[in-house]
């Protein structure tokens, strides 16, 4: 009894409600698939299961060791549960404990199995109950997401620096040697000229003029249909959404359809009209892909920009034409300036994907190399150069970044 | 006044307007002449008159709106602007639509009315193969995104500050604002380099990690909105936090969790770029597969399954906007 108290064995844990649900909710679940794993390792005989791959690698041991392992953490697990229910302060360090062990054991189970999806839950699993256990709400509730986006988005960026840093070898693998030489060759002279920071120039200069175009057009766009009544309204907001929605790839395809040799244009010239004899080169022009960009990405510029027009007080405009503003004046010194969230938004929207494109050069394009998209295609899946298309990849990641933290400082706060 | 009266006579006015599109479109096709004979004397003064045709018939076009109809310059700017657009937007699609029941197997001349091609369509066993990945990658990457999204985006709107905030909330960015492409390149090394093959599991990875963060923007958005004092009423009223949050919270947040969910369906639907080079050879979607027969050569079949797909964007949408209305 003196021990105990000394000990603080018996102290309380004080912790609020939800956090004891929850962390009830995460125990209940490890116990549920720890009894389901003992269940179907002491049934495969009779049942004939399909073998997870978890099952799959374990039935490489002594099937005495899983049994052990599945036994070992449902009685831990029970007992953890068990505790944190009275809301026994050892109960939260152990589940600490036990949560940190199993995330080793994940990870003793990638290295040795390399099997991703199951040591990925595993861990998963451990580290949300390490987080309720903290106890730490906006972690446990950020998890999932950090979790995944850590594993699957963040680490796939530092493995693609990484491997940037890397050469090719002839029959194509990568040897890390960690050189600079990809991105000496990527901002060095191929044969006498620039060649890819042409390309990467060239992709650049395509997306800011259309970025520029989309604002021109679609401005005036926004505009109007934020004056129309509410029921017109709603109706071309529908119509201007519609695009929005629509797959990528069938609105490029539906221009190889108009523009093609034997296309919509090129019959109609030929065979309605006769005006000419030969089809008229219209597809696999840069002139098509920058048609294509502008078709494929208007709309992205329209919505954000309706959205703030919608918004803004057109009282504030009466006002100002009231005060003896002519119409330059209150576009320059009222609207724009209340408009400009949705002006930067529109444009990151169209300018970052137009830079990347990858569609629309490829389709309208032809199989020249016009964009960077092109070029990080042909490095990964046709010449099989990685280290270089990393090295490409990079920069561009780089720079899209760089933008858009120059875009967040000189315009609105929130996209 | 009287010569006021005199040229304000609306009859007189239509029918300037009427000869002012007469002109317009003969310029216009006067310039289209130019453009395919350019160089020749002909193509040359055709595309002059042309040019001439269409500035003077704007001009006589917009003044008569302008006494019939009384909108100003600008406002007819906008409204020929507007419709133009439009017209822009849709004529491609509506062009691929009515291509799709042509019943010619090359080329554009029309030589009659068919379904053929949605026939040839529906016995097509990889097409059905490519729309059974699809849905299944959109079905599960939607109920994982949902919900990882939501609480995440509950995590960062609930808790203003919290160690690791900022970091998180720029990653939870970063998805949206990097060229897809490049995390198309990042995932496959990734998978390349730790030995996972690729396959349906590998695209719906791919999915998730970034409809997480589209979905997390669309609840946010509506948790920023959402009014604090009902959830502090329930409180005072006695509800533990659990309650309060079934109950109050989450109807209210329902909304912006479908609206999420749904353009985490159609992203991943959508999706060619990241699943192309993500997806194995037994396990391709139907953009991937839409991209691979476009290669191939153009064929009716692929303008039967693009108007398909524009239908099943539509009618996503449609759905998505009457969900929203009811609320």
């Amino acid at each position: 009894m003196l021990m105990a108290s000394r000990l603080k064995l018996r102290s309380e844990w004080h912790v609020s409600n939800i956090v004891l649900q929850s962390t009830t909710a995460l125990f209940s679940l490890s116990l549920f698939i720890w009894a389901g794993l003992l269940f179907r390792w002491m049934t495969f005989g009779f049942f004939r299961w399909h073998p997870w791959p978890l099952e799959r690698h374990l039935d490489r041991l002594p099937p005495v060791i899983p049994l052990l392992l599945y036994v070992g953490f449902l009685l831990l697990d029970g007992v953890i549960l068990w505790g944190v229910r009275r809301r026994v302060a050892w109960a939260r360090l152990a589940g600490l404990a036990r949560s940190l062990l199993l995330v080793a054991l994940g990870l003793g189970y990638y290295a040795w199995s390399r099997d991703i999806v199951t040591s990925f839950f595993i861990i998963g699993l451990a580290g949300a109950q390490a987080a309720i256990l903290w106890p730490s709400p906006p972690w446990a509730l950020s998890w999932p997401a950090a979790y995944w986006l850590g594993l699957y988005f963040m680490l796939p960026l530092v493995i693609m620096f990484i491997v940037s840093l890397g050469e090719r070898t002839s029959v194509g693998t990568v040897v890390y040697t960690f050189t600079l030489k990809n991105y000496a060759r990527f901002f060095g002279k191929i044969g006498g000229r620039y060649l890819y920071l042409l390309i990467l120039w060239r992709s650049l200069w395509l997306a800011t003029v259309n970025t520029l175009l989309c604002l021109i057009f679609g401005y005036p766009l926004a505009l109007w249909i934020a004056r129309q009544p509410e029921r017109r309204r709603n109706l071309f907001l529908l119509l201007v959404m519609i695009p929005f929605w629509t797959n990528f790839l069938v609105r490029t395809y539906a221009w190889m359809v108009i523009l093609r040799d034997t296309g919509v244009i090129n019959t109609v010239l030929i065979d309605v009209l006769g005006w000419a004899e030969r089809p008229l080169r219209l597809l696999y022009t840069p002139g098509a892909v920058f048609l294509g960009l502008f078709y494929g990405y208007l709309p992205f510029m329209v919505l954000p920009l309706y959205t703030s027009l919608e918004r803004l007080d057109w009282s504030l405009i009466e006002a100002a034409q009231d005060l003896g503003a002519n119409m330059r004046r209150v576009f320059q010194e009222v609207m724009l300036p209340l408009t400009t969230p949705g002006i930067v938004a529109g444009s990151i929207l169209v300018f970052i994907p137009s830079v990347g494109a990858y569609v629309t050069p490829d389709l309208l394009g032809g199989a020249r190399v016009i964009m960077v998209g092109n070029l990080l295609q042909q490095q990964f899946l046709v010449v099989r150069d990685w280290p270089f298309g990393a090295a490409v990849g990079f920069i561009l990641m780089i720079l899209m970044l760089a933008a858009t933290l120059l875009y967040f400082r000189t315009g609105g706060r929130t996209l | 006044m009287t010569t006021g009266v005199m040229t304000r006579r609306p009859s007189w006015y239509w029918m300037v307007l009427g000869f002012s599109i007469f002109l317009v479109l003969g310029g216009l096709m006067g310039l289209m002449f130019a453009i395919v004979q350019w160089g020749t004397p002909a193509g040359m003064t055709t595309g002059a008159l042309g040019l001439i045709a269409v500035a003077l018939g704007t001009y006589q076009g917009m003044r008569a709106v302008k006494i019939l109809t009384g909108l100003s310059w600008g406002e007819q700017v906008l409204q020929v602007n507007a419709y133009l657009l439009l017209a822009f937007l849709y004529l491609p699609i509506i062009i691929l639509l009515i291509y799709s029941f042509n019943a010619s197997k090359r080329g554009a001349v029309w030589t009659g009315f068919t379904f053929h091609w949605y026939k040839v369509l529906f016995h097509d066993r990889a097409i059905g193969q490519a729309v059974q990945i699809t849905l299944w990658v959109g079905f599960w990457s939607t109920v994982i995104s949902t919900a990882f999204g939501t609480l995440a985006a509950l995590a960062l709107e609930r808790f203003p500050r919290f160690r690791g905030r900022l970091p998180f909330d720029a990653v939870l960015y970063l998805p949206i604002i990097i060229p897809d492409i490049v995390m198309a390149i990042s995932t496959l090394l990734f998978f390349v380099v730790l030995g996972m093959p690729l396959s349906r599991y590998t695209i719906l990875i791919a999915h998730v990690a970034f409809n997480i963060s589209y979905v997390a923007v669309v609840v946010r958005a509506r948790l920023a909105d959402m009014d604090a004092t009902l959830e502090e009423a329930a409180m005072d009223l006695g509800a533990d936090e659990w309650r309060t949050f079934r109950f109050i919270t989450l109807p209210l947040l329902m909304p912006g969790i479908i609206a999420g969910a749904l353009m985490a369906f159609t992203l991943s639907l959508d999706d060619f770029v990241i699943t192309f080079f993500v997806s194995g050879p037994g396990s391709t979607t139907l953009p991937v597969r839409v991209y691979s027969m476009i290669r191939l050569g153009v064929t009716p079949e692929v303008n039967a399954i693009s108007a398909l797909m524009l239908l099943g964007s539509v009618s996503l949408l449609l759905i998505s906007l009457a969900l929203q209305k009811r609320e």
